[in-house]
């Protein structure tokens, strides 16, 4: 059974169904789209590049898939700045800090993000909590306008997917050797250059991880967007619904859905190949 | 020891400290409370007895859980079709993500690199391109929408949850183990069922655990692939908190997270989710 | 700090633990050490893992505020420091090189902490690396050296701060046998010709007394005699002591007149005169397996049977058993009497002339 000892291995067989599964249910579909993406008309006539020479041709739409990536890199940044410390002292706190907290970690990221999108709307909207708060306090007259700002879109995302950045840091810091660190202080090295030269280096391929679900999630984050942005900021997954359902507009929609598609990929590619540069020496 | 002198720590040194202690802390902080608040917020939400969302709220009461109950089985039957469709797509997931993580755990050749690459990125890939791209081919195949069209989107996405948990789980396993049952004259069937199983039982259960959660809560698919008359719970949601921020929602979320905290906590205590989800 | 000393022997400072006591919850892993450690000694802690000498080496660091004493480095009682400004330099048993940094970069770490200038910095990395016979490797990653060469690396590291204290724990742990007495003789010569005061925590006996001008024996949390390698292995003070250094055969008996002991199968075993203050009775005398020898034919000694014969190397090893199935180790060298015994003659035993058995009450 194990790799490696020149036994014959014919358990190969056993990734047939679920490669047959993705053969007809993913690559076949995804081919399809990219067909689709290259009618000429909504109506299905003609083949050609019109569609993305209508895509990257406008402003709008280049707009779009400028706003979705800027989106999904602030909501990274965000969720590091936030999620990094959090996983560092997850890695300080005692065993018994530890199971309460990897629960409040975990249990958000199980829990509907429909839910928790909702739960922005809550907080954010006119009578949500921090207007009666600012209100209370008399730092405001009238309520402010939160809900359907791009900040708020960032915060909430952030919030909602921190969990995905949290958890691979936690296992990159659990896996640094604790010596390493110590040594560092012992030689003479502050807290500050203790973190920036050894810590943070050395749990860079969790880092990379969690920006990389981080990323795509973001991105393809149909529901916040739409909830927590409302009408005004147009992402590049709600441009894919309402080509596709409200205007039954499908190579247009399959056009959009495959650069967002190739975008995503090749921003998670960039960071694949980092991180497993950055794996090559803190593996040693 | 009056010959010692008492050497006190440098000033910079003092202050390296303490800022970073308290940056690392007020950030922390901060993340603890994100994570916990909007749940909180929900949750005395679901249980005011106004018709706003205002919170807090002004006086409270059970009033939108009984409007759940008594007056809303459009929200139910979406909820039951969500659980149909978890459930099946996450135990046909579950053969076959065992399956395919057998044969992919412990090799290091290219192609099963690979191969566990390509099945692992739904989870990395925007879903809602997969959905629409399944929308294409059921149209152009002819086949109407159904529960069966529902099922298959969301295996493709559930699959890679059990795939980890459960490539994890045999990698931490000692081959040793299979290699001396077999020698001791146990098939390979018998001694998956015997050692192997038992063994990854908990990473199974904990990606299928994940799994469900994460069908149950899709939208990106589901959106594209159920057909006019079967409605999933969270794109009801979505209409309701989108069209008219109807107070049931708060209901539904409430119960939606009470049910998440349960069944987290005990899987936890059976399966230790967290442990999986790193 | 930040000027390297010009010539690369120091002065070399004391180190005194002060009751030391430390708690890991209700556990006590450090209790009551008290210890004076002369400048340019070299100490070892010695004791089985879990006595608490890595707690302590730690301590020292500064790496584990104790719970309870004091610790002072060259007089000054360094309580309040935290690792950085202590002057101990740690080496631990890993070595916790940096994988993400090469020779060079880990050498000059501890001066680029100090923010000493790039001058100094090269200067002194050419130094400690030629000081270590490591000049060839300065580009390498620290995984793309051998286990002997990654240490001489993280003693070059932590020499190159010059720091007043050296902290070795478990120096050698991690070397096969050959190359670890070529680095134990290594580190010896860097700490002589450094002059730098030394702790060394080891379980390995044999290291300790090979390398210690001192060793602390240290069970279950506290120190239980610190003296020479002669003292230790001679005049053992406390039955733990005995056992655990070198092999000691525990016999029981009843003490006479101060002066020899009567063994229960029979025979008594000589004491040196003077040699214990105990009073008459029930005793334990530890005795090593070299301080027995055969008896000739018709001399008087200790009747016993011999049970299995080991011949290790240069030393014939004889496990016998005395009358009353009390198991006991003579050890012989090899040649003269080898073959004389097999295994299942009745023997007599006799203690060589001036041999240092200790006693103790039981």
């Amino acid at each position: 059974m194990s790799a490696g000892t020149g036994s014959i291995r014919r358990d190969w067989q056993l990734t047939l169904p679920l490669g047959l599964f993705f053969l007809v249910f993913v690559f076949v579909p995804l081919a399809l789209l990219g067909v689709v993406s290259l009618y000429t008309t909504s109506d299905l006539k003609g083949m050609g590049l019109t569609q993305y020479v209508k895509f990257l041709g406008d402003g709008f739409n280049l707009g779009v898939l400028g706003l979705t990536l800027w989106l999904a890199l602030k909501t990274t940044v965000v969720a590091i700045l936030i999620g990094y410390p959090l996983a560092y002292l997850y890695t300080l706190a005692p065993r018994t800090l530890q199971r309460v907290l990897i629960l409040v970690i975990v249990l958000p990221l199980l829990t509907s993000a429909v839910v928790r999108t909702f739960a922005w709307v809550v907080i954010l909207g006119r009578q949500g909590i921090i207007n009666e708060v600012l209100l209370g306090i008399g730092l405001i007259a009238a309520p402010l306008k939160l809900l359907y700002t791009p900040g708020a879109v960032v915060v909430a995302l952030a919030q909602i997917e921190m969990p995905l950045m949290v958890l691979p840091i936690i296992t990159a810091l659990a896996n640094i050797d604790p010596n390493l660190r110590q040594a560092s202080e012992a030689l003479g090295a502050g807290k500050w250059r203790t973190f920036f030269e050894v810590t943070l280096p050395l749990s860079m391929p969790g880092l990379l991880a969690g920006s990389l679900l981080v990323f795509a999630a973001a991105a393809s984050a149909f529901v916040t967007q739409t909830l927590v942005g409302g009408g005004q900021q147009m992402f590049m997954p709600f441009y894919i619904y309402q080509q596709a359902i409200q205007a039954n507009n499908y190579p247009f929609a399959a056009t959009i859905a495959m650069i967002l598609l190739v975008s995503v990929l090749v921003v998670v590619t960039l960071m694949n190949l980092i991180g497993r540069r950055s794996k090559g020496f803190v593996h040693a | 020891m009056p010959e010692s002198a008492r050497a006190i720590e440098s000033t910079a040194s003092r202050v390296e400290r303490w800022t970073f202690y308290g940056v690392f802390g007020v950030l922390g902080a901060i993340a603890v409370v994100l994570l916990i608040a909007p749940t909180v917020v929900v949750i005395i939400t679901s249980f005011t007895n106004g018709f706003s969302l205002k919170f807090p709220p002004q006086g409270y009461s059970l009033r939108w859980y009984a409007a759940l109950w008594n007056e809303s089985p459009e929200i139910l039957n979406a909820a039951l079709l969500s659980m149909q469709v978890a459930a099946l797509a996450t135990a046909i997931s579950v053969l076959l993500g065992v399956a395919a993580a057998m044969a992919l755990a412990r090799r290091r050749d290219a192609w099963a690199r690979v191969l566990d690459s390509i099945f692992m990125s739904p989870l990395m890939l925007p879903t809602l391109a997969l959905g629409l791209a399944l929308l294409v081919l059921f149209n152009l195949t002819g086949q109407g929408l159904s529960m069966t069209t529902l099922v298959i989107g969301h295996i493709a996405i559930t699959t890679p949850y059990i795939l980890r948990t459960t490539s994890a789980s045999l990698v931490q396993m000692d081959a040793a183990m299979i290699e001396s049952a077999r020698s001791l004259g146990a098939s390979a069937w018998f001694t998956f069922r015997t050692v192997t199983l038992p063994l990854i039982v908990p990473g199974v259960a904990a990606g299928a655990f994940i799994a469900f959660m994460a069908s149950f809560d899709n939208v990106a698919i589901s959106l594209f692939l159920s057909d006019a008359r079967s409605e999933m719970l969270p794109i009801r949601l979505w209409h309701i908190i989108e069209a008219n921020l109807d107070v049931r929602a708060a209901a539904v979320s409430g119960v939606l997270v009470a049910a998440t905290i349960v069944l987290g906590v005990v899987m936890e205590r059976l399966a230790g989710i967290s442990r999986h989800m790193r | 700090m930040s000027t390297p000393p010009t010539s690369s022997r120091t002065a070399g400072v004391g180190v005194t633990l002060d009751q030391v006591l430390h708690r890991y919850g209700n556990t006590e892993a450090v209790r009551d050490v008290q210890l004076a450690i002369a400048p340019g000694e070299l100490i070892a802690l010695l004791g089985p893992s879990g006595c608490g000498k890595t707690t302590l080496l730690r301590i020292i660091a500064g790496l584990l505020r104790q719970t309870e004493g004091h610790v002072s480095i060259g007089g000054d009682m360094v309580d309040a420091l935290p690792p950085n400004e202590r002057g101990a330099g740690i080496v631990f048993q890993n070595y916790a090189l940096f994988p993400h940094m090469n020779v060079r970069a880990n050498v000059g770490y501890g001066l680029r902490a100090r923010g000493a200038d790039r001058a100094t910095i090269e200067a002194t990395v050419d130094r400690m690396l030629a000081l270590v016979r490591m000049e060839a490797f300065g580009a390498r990653y620290p995984r793309e050296l051998s286990g002997g060469q990654q240490q001489r690396v993280a003693l070059a590291r932590t020499l190159a701060v010059s720091p007043k204290v050296l902290l070795l724990d478990e120096p050698f742990g991690a070397l096969d046998k050959n190359l670890r007495l070529d680095m134990q003789i290594e580190v010896k010569r860097l700490q002589r010709e450094l002059n730098i005061t030394t702790i060394m925590v080891t379980h390995d006996q044999e290291e300790a007394l090979s390398m210690a001008d001192r060793i602390a024996v240290m069970n279950q949390g506290r120190v239980e005699q610190f003296g020479t390698p002669e003292d230790i292995y001679d005049v053992p003070r406390t039955l733990f002591v005995a056992t655990f250094v070198g092999t000691a055969n525990l016999l029981k008996g009843r003490l006479v007149g101060g002066t020899r002991v009567e063994l229960p199968s029979g025979g008594a075993l000589p004491l040196p005169a003077g040699s214990t203050t105990i009073r008459d009775g029930a005793v334990t005398v530890a005795a090593r397996p070299e301080h027995f020898r055969f008896a000739q034919p018709g001399d008087a000694g200790v009747p016993a049977t011999v049970r299995m014969i080991l011949p290790l190397g240069p030393s014939v090893v004889y496990e016998l058993e005395l009358a009353d199935g009390t198991p006991l180790k003579l050890t012989t060298e090899r040649g003269a009497q080898a073959g004389r015994h097999q295994p299942g003659t009745a023997v007599k035993l006799a203690v060589n002339a001036g041999a240092p058995l200790t006693v103790f009450a039981q």
